[in-house]
């Protein structure tokens, strides 16, 4: 206590300015995207009784009994098939893991599961036609009829999803909660309020093992998606040059873009370019303002649009078209656009050739004769328009 | 055991006690800020989890983003008992010595102790909302589906939901949007039923549990089809009256000093 | 489009601080040639923020802070040296200039102006919440200023007397603070169903902004901290607590003077 009665004014103000300087600097340190020390833990022979993904967290309480928190804070117990039913939560709480019948709602859960290795066996229903599937797997099982087409998502069937009788429904879309908790079947919303950062996106496959018990295939993945990081940052490493990348688009006068925070955005930036948005903190699709659009679009070098093909990204002159304020962005007029094909968002199985495709984008003299598989490269102009525009010639 | 006890209390009274203190938790708040900035999701689950069951988990196993948290908490405790001894102390010392002017010249002198009791209040009714409130997050409801409030056999009904799309021109980014939104809901126990309407900042209280609407679809007129639903965080939070008390009373304090900072003016010219 | 014109008051307000600036900094005592440019100032930057208020009512227009705060510093202009003679007005009216110039150049070269409002800031509370913290803060660099002006070698009842005015505009700042905080916790309370909402790393400094002044108002009752230590605490420390709750407002660089 002494201490206080001698404490001198010069003396505090010194360390006060020491301190400050001291923590923010371990403030700063502390890098949550340090997945390469991340991953070392997964080389331990025990598991983590508690692990953080983002906004998920998995909390293993006892061999019987494992906590998850989804992407809506909502807290679900997984228990072994055969115990009995806990008392302290409410039935619809309840998974019973492994988890044998699954419904999903998004491309994305679907492609979680495909790494995981159990969509054959367990997917039961999707809420997209079998058209527009471009993954083999569900592609057949709903030919075969083992898996079913539950109906859009803004208007589920709810007849055929009871007969599909899913012990999980995976979803972005918590609508569906106090019907499925009236039939007593759990629900795990994967879409978090804020945007997936990049070591929550690899990590996400470790949120959902649990429930399959497919903890090894889970850490195989996350390792596999690693060493592609491991591999852009080797690859990138002498660049000389940093491109500026912007990803987002303009719906009318609307805006959307991927924040900083998206694992995009940390991806650019891991890769040796500058993401025009990084400042941008919030939700997936964020909306800012149009006057900053624009201003991120003065010096840009590439643009990854939403849109895609079927959407009407079929050239620069067509998104010129078709929202005409953002004719003038600098990649529009002489630098790169790029839309992602069709299943693009089918594929987050393929989370590592997708972050080695974005790479060779960015940084395409360290990938010699790279064949692009998820974006397409958009020309200045239509080929139809071209076409036309030569007939005119003649 | 008298004089240990006197000297104890002295210490805990000292003014330059708070001025560390203060010194102390300004510092770890900034290293807080950095902190926060940079791991955001580590702290989202305080806002429903309870501060025990979120240092088991998040707490505990991020000591190097959340140790100034625990150094928050621990600097706050102390900060509180130092304020109450230093006030106690004060406020003993100007009831013995009254003097003249009567207890309208003492309220006035007391204004500053005022708001100090206001703020251990507040703290304590922090405290107290950290440990014990019950919190049901993410409640969904649908049109026509209910909520059962547990342990109070109360049932909370969602009868619609009215949404008000904004039209004008003023706000290009905001047409058709929703700019205000009703839900109407029917609150059922066993005395009876009545209805209530919950919007953005005006929860619903129900059997002593707070409902607070967190989020809602759709939000436009003309975006991606969505099913009509609400979100609600359900919250049993025995310290809000206490923390609410507390600004109240800090606010009072407020308040009365500078109704005797003006008088004092007045007198001075 | 309009964002554009708020953009374009500002950076007109900017200039005209400037000007105001260079002519207070100017040998000779009249003070038109400060006013002029400063009432001009002062009605361009509250133009700016008129527009940006107009663009978001009833909801609370994101990260208006930068672009007001100059603004109620240009207010507070003629009130921050009433009754005092010139030798004690004059440094404290230069060091306030300068505050607002290097703030508009905050604003103007990392503003942060493109999150759109969002629907649970439409009540009072957000805006008392805003207008709170940003009148508080200026009368805390107000009091950094008296305090910085109580440094300046000169006799010793004109510190005393700076100091004084010091405490003052501290005292002030602390109370609006506090009714910030006050209205940002009910706000929360009603909005989220907790006085803290975890998610917004700014509620923490202005948490350390609340006990930094709070300790400041405790100073002169401890022995060891002296008048000029005081003084140093007030405007040194004032000026890094301030920068710091500048922090979560700015975004990145921008061209100030671009479209």
């Amino acid at each position: 206590m002494r201490m206080f009665n001698i404490l001198r004014p010069g003396d505090c103000i010194l360390a006060m300015a020491a301190l400050i300087i001291l923590l923010t600097a371990a403030g700063c340190n502390n890098d949550p995207s340090a997945t390469s020390s991340a991953a070392g833990k997964n080389t331990d022979k025990e598991r983590p009784a508690f692990l953080q993904i983002g906004e998920f967290a998995v909390n293993r309480i006892s061999p019987e009994r494992t906590e998850v928190r989804d992407g809506a804070g909502r807290t679900l117990v997984l228990i072994p098939r055969e115990a009995p039913m806990p008392t302290d939560c409410a039935p619809s709480q309840v998974v019973r893991v492994p988890v044998r019948r699954v419904a999903a709602y998004g491309a994305f859960d679907v492609a979680v599961l495909r790494a995981l290795g159990v969509l054959e066996q367990t997917l039961v229903g999707v809420t997209t036609p079998k058209e527009r599937w471009h993954v083999p797997d569900v592609k057949r099982g709903m030919e075969s009829g083992r898996i079913a087409f539950l109906g859009d998502a803004a208007s589920i069937d709810y007849e055929r999803l009871k007969q599909s009788e899913p012990e999980l429904v995976l979803t972005w879309d918590p609508s569906i909660i106090p019907l499925m908790d009236d039939l007593h079947i759990p629900v795990a919303v994967t879409t978090t309020p804020q945007a997936m950062c990049l070591n929550a996106r690899m990590r996400f496959v470790q949120f959902l093992a649990p429930f399959f018990h497919k903890e090894p295939e889970a850490d195989a993945f996350f390792a596999r998606i690693d060493a592609a990081l491991r591999d852009i940052r080797a690859r990138t490493a002498g660049a000389t040059r940093q491109p500026k990348v912007m990803w987002g688009d303009i719906y009318e006068k609307r805006v959307m873009v991927e924040p900083g925070n998206a694992w995009v955005g940390e991806l650019v930036g891991l890769a040796q370019s500058n993401y025009q948005f990084e400042d941008v903190f919030g939700t997936s699709c964020i909306e800012i303002t149009v006057e900053r659009f624009l201003y991120s679009g003065q010096d840009a070098d590439i643009f990854f649009t939403y849109r895609s093909r079927d959407m009407g990204a079929t050239s620069k002159a067509a998104l010129a078209r078709l929202n005409p304020l953002i004719k003038d962005i600098a990649p529009l007029k002489n630098g790169r656009a790029y839309a992602p094909l069709p299943h693009y968002s089918q594929s987050a199985d393929k989370l590592d050739e997708i972050l080695t495709e974005i790479s060779a984008i960015l940084h395409p003299e360290f990938y010699p004769d790279y064949q692009l598989h998820y974006f397409a490269e958009l020309p200045d102009v239509d080929p139809v328009a071209v076409k036309e525009k030569s007939h005119d010639h003649i | 055991m008298k004089t240990v006890s006197a000297r104890l209390w002295n210490r805990l009274s000292s003014i330059n006690l708070t001025v560390a203190l203060c010194l102390l938790l300004t510092m770890d708040l900034v290293w807080g800020y950095f902190c926060l900035n940079r791991r955001t999701a580590l702290f989202t689950p305080l806002n429903d989890l309870g501060l025990i069951p979120w240092a088991q988990t998040y707490g505990s196993h991020n000591l190097l983003a959340t140790g100034w948290f625990f150094l928050l908490l621990t600097l706050l405790a102390l900060l509180a008992v130092n304020t109450f001894a230093c006030t106690t102390s004060r406020v003993a010392q100007l009831l013995r010595a009254k003097g003249p002017g009567g207890w309208q010249r003492l309220a006035l002198r007391l204004a500053p102790h005022v708001m100090h009791y206001g703020l251990i209040v507040i703290l304590a009714g922090y405290l107290c909302s950290y440990l014990f409130t019950q919190v049901l997050t993410s409640s969904t409801l649908a049109p026509g589906s209910h909520l059962s409030l547990p342990g109070a056999g109360g049932q909370v009904q969602l009868l619609a939901v009215e949404p008000e799309y904004y039209q004008g021109e003023r706000l290009a980014f905001w047409k058709n949007e929703v700019i205000a939104l009703r839900a109407r809901l029917l609150l059922s126990d066993n005395t009876g039923q009545r209805e209530a309407f919950l919007s953005c900042n005006r929860p619903v209280r129900f059997q002593g549990y707070s409902l607070h609407l967190i989020d809602f679809a759709p939000k436009s007129l003309n975006g991606m089809k969505m099913k009509t639903r609400i979100d609600l965080h359900v919250r049993k939070d025995p310290g809000v009256a206490l923390y609410l008390a507390g600004m109240a009373l800090f606010s009072l304090g407020l308040i009365l000093y500078f109704y005797q900072w003006i008088v004092h003016r007045e007198a001075h010219r | 489009m309009s964002m554009i014109t708020s953009h374009t008051a500002f950076q007109f307000a900017a200039v005209l601080y400037a000007l105001a600036l260079a002519a207070a900094l100017a040998p000779g005592k009249r003070s038109l040639p400060v006013n002029l440019p400063l009432a001009a100032a002062i009605g361009c930057n509250l133009l700016a923020v008129g527009l940006r208020c107009h663009q978001a009512w009833p909801m609370l227009p994101m990260h208006l802070g930068p672009v007001a705060l100059p603004l109620c510093l240009g207010l507070f202009y003629p009130l921050a040296a009433r009754n005092c003679e010139p030798s004690l007005r004059r440094p404290t009216q230069r060091i306030l200039l300068a505050v607002v110039v290097l703030l508009t150049a905050l604003a103007l070269c990392f503003p942060k102006d493109f999150y759109l409002p969002f629907l649970k800031s439409k009540t009072l509370l957000a805006h008392g919440f805003l207008w709170f913290g940003v009148v508080g803060k200026a009368c805390f660099i107000l009091s950094a200023a008296w305090a910085a002006n109580a440094l300046l070698p000169r006799q010793s009842s004109h510190a005393i007397s700076a100091m004084g005015r010091s405490h003052r505009w501290a005292a002030l700042g602390f109370s609006l603070w506090t009714a910030s905080m006050f209205s940002g916790e009910l706000w929360s309370y009603l909005g989220w169903g907790t006085p803290v909402v975890w998610e917004d790393p700014a509620l923490t400094l202005t948490m350390a902004a609340w006990f930094f002044y709070g300790c400041l108002l405790h100073l002169h009752l401890t022995r060891s901290w002296s008048q000029t230590h005081r003084a140093l605490y007030a405007s040194l420390g004032g000026l890094v607590m301030l920068t710091l709750t500048c922090l979560p407002d700015l975004g990145p660089f921008r061209i100030p003077f671009g479209l």
